[in-house]
């Protein structure tokens, strides 16, 4: 008589599988943006030490100094390019390139 | 059945709370990262304008025309922006003249020169092949026809068998002597072109600024 009801000691097997469905849906979403966010995040990392490095490679230019030719801060490796020609800086980064030209 | 439908929604629900907390949290990073990269755009656009605005300002001067009178300003400000991006430089040009106004093929007077304007162009004069500056006295054995100015400073002698298309002149105690084998005429187009070398508007050194200056009212 005590255990009139059966006692439920957990949801159903859809509702758990159901549950488990969208956990894995959320995470995986949450997981790409992150890896986006990420990537953003080296991108710009790369890109500032770039824009610095390609001021400073312009003004060896403008005092008539040579390029340096690679770059290594930072545990990054950038490669510069400079035309004495031109006025050009070339400057790659691993993520991407940077490039100053006179019109 | 009543309390199945019940848990599921607490599942539901908790999955919600987790959710949105967690978009919250990457909504909020990605508006920081926004705010990054616009960073390093502007930073990307302010270098370009820098490299291009110098350059500019350079040829900027060499658009003034002449000045028309002898006292026309000397001094000229300008501003360079190319794409009004809020970006300006500004900067001073000035009108260098070596040789006096009306210089022309009658001139043979003493012609005074101008410290600060010689110092100007004395790389300019090593180079140009029309005209011949003689600090020093000098006996010049000329052996082809020459076309250009010719100024002495000092005792100057000039001899050999050839023509000259050109002026001579004489600067402070410069004396002058031609031979008679050589005959001296002077084209005023040519004469003109080779004054014209040593005219005209230039940027002053060291006047570059990128900040306008308040002018005070005179």
């Amino acid at each position: 008589m005590i255990l009139r009801k059966p006692l439920r000691t957990g949801s159903s097997l859809m509702g758990v599988l159901l549950a488990i469905t969208l956990f894995a849906l959320i995470s995986l979403v949450v997981i790409q943006w992150q890896n986006y966010q990420q990537h953003q995040i080296l991108e710009i990392y790369q890109r500032t030490q770039a824009l610095q490095i390609a001021e400073n490679q312009k003004q060896r230019l403008v005092l008539a100094l040579d390029c340096e030719t690679a770059i290594q801060q930072n545990d990054l490796s950038f490669k510069v390019e400079c035309n004495k020609a031109t006025q050009a800086v070339n400057v790659q980064y691993p993520l991407g390139k940077i490039i100053l030209k006179n019109p | 059945m009543k309390i199945k439908m019940k848990s599921g929604i607490a599942t539901i629900s908790l999955l919600v709370v987790i959710s949105s907390a967690l978009l919250l949290m990457l909504v909020f990073n990605d508006s920081l990262l926004h705010l990054a990269r616009e960073n390093v755009l502007q930073r990307y656009q302010y270098l370009k304008t820098d490299f291009a605005l110098p350059p500019i300002s350079q040829e900027h001067c060499q658009k003034i025309p002449k000045p028309a009178m002898k006292n026309a300003a000397r001094l000229q400000e300008f501003a360079v922006n190319p794409n009004d991006e809020g970006l300006q430089y500004f900067g001073y040009c000035q009108y260098f003249q070596l040789f006096k106004t009306g210089l022309n093929c009658q001139s043979t007077s003493i012609y005074d020169v101008d410290p600060q304007q010689l110092a100007h162009f004395q790389e300019k004069l090593a180079r140009h092949a029309n005209v011949f500056w003689f600090e020093n006295d000098k006996l010049w054995q000329l052996e082809r026809d020459i076309t250009g100015i010719i100024i002495a400073q000092g005792m100057l002698e000039i001899q050999g068998n050839a023509k000259i298309n050109g002026i001579i002149l004489s600067a402070k105690k410069g004396n002058i002597s031609l031979s008679s084998e050589i005959s001296l005429f002077c084209e005023e187009q040519k004469l003109q072109k080779i004054i014209e070398d040593f005219q005209g508007w230039e940027l002053v050194e060291k006047s570059w600024h990128d900040i306008k200056k308040a002018v005070a009212n005179r």
